[in-house]
């Protein structure tokens, strides 16, 4: 965890923003009511920075990503809010005012997705290397054989080798972490401003699971994307994050640098994700760990107030249980979600 | 491979033999051609003496140990009725049969799979839903009937189309929409349901993330894979549409092999009718060791493993 703890809080303020996301509302039909999956999300990813969007499942983190790429529209989702794509020059795209063409010319070559099953993400009758050059050919004016020869190239930069034979194989033929990889070569096709990635490397071994987000990081540096990266691993996070927006029940509670989230938490939900976390290093026998009492409320019985309050410790009756707490601006840099985090007990469990 | 080759020859051959077997002891067991070929008032020593010269007067056992015996030397008798080889009968008989098969297959692809594919891209929709509906209804009426009605509207009471016999072009039609609606029924709704179910799978959302047009996302992703689970479903039907043909080459008095076959059937030629039997058996079991192939053709999963 403490392998990598950016410091360049100063610097990455001053970079523009790649995606700004504002009053993002996610609403699912289904047979009891409408469900909200997304509440007012808000949050923002700049030039060559890695977003974290943390949470249990079921909290609104793939269902966000999948808003932002326009991937989450069917007859019983209703997406509303903006969600702006800077491509580089004049005024930002609102991708969710864009028409169907407009969009797919948006997806994979200004904002890519990799998604977390990479066994079944591939298309199991199609070359690796068509499933590559066809990302290519969609985008550009540009033939199968050229297409095809680029992605030779992509195969090497995401690390595999023997590029030629390999992107003949079909997908049942890799390994998992081969055809993450392969996901990764897809999504970079185009080299996007955004990359999103949608538990990456959740459904892999761990050193598989380093390797991917070795990966990640070093194209991210050589190719200046802006990445949100969506894990339910907070060890996963400590790795690769610059920000940290932990969600809870379909709302961001809290926005941090990763430095502090993890010095300083602020929401007594992530002061508990933290405790429940597993910690080899310092004072490994001393440290116990502190699992959160309960679970995440359904999102079709989500109890008055702030979501959390349940299983708060903390939680006061008569406020936490009354009205949803805005997400309060703390500085530049960080937010919380929550009634009570001025007060006292809570600065104390920060050192706790 | 070759083991595998080899063991579905086997299982093919005991099928056909199995078929045989219960085609042998079925039609004995109604009668004896003779009581068809003579007259009614025929003596009894006319009529053992013909048994005797076509070996119906030996035991069931002996006369299939005959029959196989005659089969393994290429042997596959002779019409009682016709009095000349059953393989030159079938020969005759065999072109306008494929033909009107071959037809109503075509039929059956070219419209039951656009078909389908719609009915899933619009699912939901009032109209998907009615052809679905009506489907379901051409898959479950007999042969016969659609046949009859066909011929009450087109041919009775419109008088647009000609009902019997194999003439002209237009001969074809009825026969082989009559074949091919059950067919359509059976192809569309099972790609409407294989399409559903890729439309949901990992990868097409990956083609959409790519940015691929979605025509090219309904065809190469979606239909594509919905294809291949449907090649053993047309395996299936393609049996069926040998049974099916039987029947409505019978009603539309068409010149082929249904005709030969349920003919031998009525005048108890032996001979005719089992060999027809062998070759019907021959025809849907091969062709279900073809699909087998095509699946291996079209699917990269099943290449590897074979």
């Amino acid at each position: 965890m403490t392998e990598r703890m950016p410091n360049r809080d100063a610097a990455v303020l001053n970079l523009p923003n790649v995606l700004e996301v504002r009053g993002l509302n996610v609403h699912i039909a289904t047979d009891d009511g409408e469900l909200c999956a997304v509440a007012d999300a808000a949050f923002s990813v700049r030039d060559g920075e890695t977003l974290a969007l943390v949470g249990e499942s079921g909290a609104g983190k793939s269902m966000t990503a999948l808003a932002v790429m326009r991937l989450a529209q069917s007859a019983a989702i209703r997406v509303s809010g903006e969600i702006l794509l800077r491509t580089g020059e004049g005024e930002p795209l609102n991708l969710l005012a864009l028409n169907a063409p407009a969009i797919r010319a948006v997806r994979g070559r200004l904002a890519s997705m990799v998604f977390q099953e990479p066994m079944t993400s591939l298309n199991p009758v199609l070359r690796v290397g068509d499933q590559i050059a066809e990302a290519i050919v969609a985008h550009e004016a540009i033939g199968w054989p050229a297409a095809r020869a680029r992605a030779l190239d992509l195969l090497r930069l995401v690390g595999i080798a023997d590029a030629p034979a390999r992107s003949r194989t079909f997908p049942h033929e890799l390994s998992g972490g081969m055809r993450q990889r392969v996901m990764i070569a897809i999504a970079l096709a185009c080299r996007p401003r955004l990359l999103i990635a949608d538990e990456p490397t959740t459904a892999l071994d761990v050193t598989v699971q380093a390797q991917v987000l070795a990966l990640i990081r070093s194209l991210q540096k050589e190719l200046g994307m802006a990445v949100l990266f969506i894990t339910h691993d907070l060890g996963v996070v400590a790795q690769i994050a610059d920000r940290v927006a932990v969600m809870y029940a379909g709302r961001i509670v809290e926005e941090a640098p990763v430095r502090d989230l993890f010095a300083a938490p602020r929401h007594p939900y992530t002061q508990g994700l933290l405790r429940s976390m597993p910690n080899a290093g310092r004072a490994a026998r001393s440290h116990r760990i502190a699992p959160i009492p309960g679970s995440m409320p359904s999102l079709a019985r989500l109890p008055l107030g702030c979501a959390f309050h349940p299983r708060c410790e903390r939680a006061e009756p008569g406020r936490c249980d009354a009205g949803v707490p805005a997400l309060e601006a703390i500085g530049d840099l960080r937010a919380v979600r929550c009634w009570r985090w001025r007060e006292p007990a809570l600065a104390a469990a920060e050192n706790g | 491979m070759l083991r595998f080759i080899a063991w579905r020859l086997g299982r093919a051959a005991l099928t056909v033999l199995l078929v045989l077997v219960g085609c042998f002891v079925a039609i004995r067991s109604a009668g004896s051609p003779v009581d068809i070929l003579y007259p009614e008032d025929a003596t009894p020593e006319q009529t053992a003496l013909l048994e005797k010269q076509w070996g119906l007067d030996r035991s069931l056992p002996e006369q299939f140990g005959l029959y196989v015996a005659n089969l393994a030397r290429g042997d596959f008798g002779v019409s009682i009725i016709e009095r000349r080889p059953v393989t030159h009968i079938y020969a005759e008989k065999l072109q306008p049969t494929l033909q009107l098969a071959g037809l109503a297959l075509l039929i059956g692809v070219c419209v039951g799979i656009p078909l389908g594919a719609i009915a899933a891209l619009r699912r939901g929709r009032a109209a998907a839903r009615a052809a679905m509906a009506l489907a379901f209804t051409g898959y479950a009426v007999p042969h016969f009937i659609i046949a009859i009605v066909l011929i009450l509207i087109f041919s009775y009471h419109l008088n647009w189309l000609p009902s019997t016999g194999a003439a002209s072009a237009w001969h074809y039609v009825l026969p082989a929409v009559t074949l091919a609606l059950p067919l359509i029924a059976a192809i569309a709704r099972y790609m409407r349901s294989t399409m559903l179910d890729v439309m949901n799978q990992d990868y097409v959302r990956t083609a959409r993330a790519k940015g691929v047009a979605e025509p090219r996302v309904v065809t190469l992703h979606v239909m594509r894979n919905a294809l291949l689970p449907l090649i053993t479903v047309l395996g299936l039907e393609v049996a069926g549409l040998i049974n099916g043909s039987l029947i409505v080459e019978t009603v539309f008095s068409w010149p082929g092999l249904g005709k030969v076959l349920t003919g031998s059937v009525s005048r108890r030629d032996f001979p005719v009718l089992q060999f027809g039997v062998i070759a019907y058996a021959i025809a849907v079991v091969s062709i279900n060791c073809l699909v087998d192939v095509l699946y291996a053709v079209a699917d990269p999963r099943v290449r590897v493993e074979s």
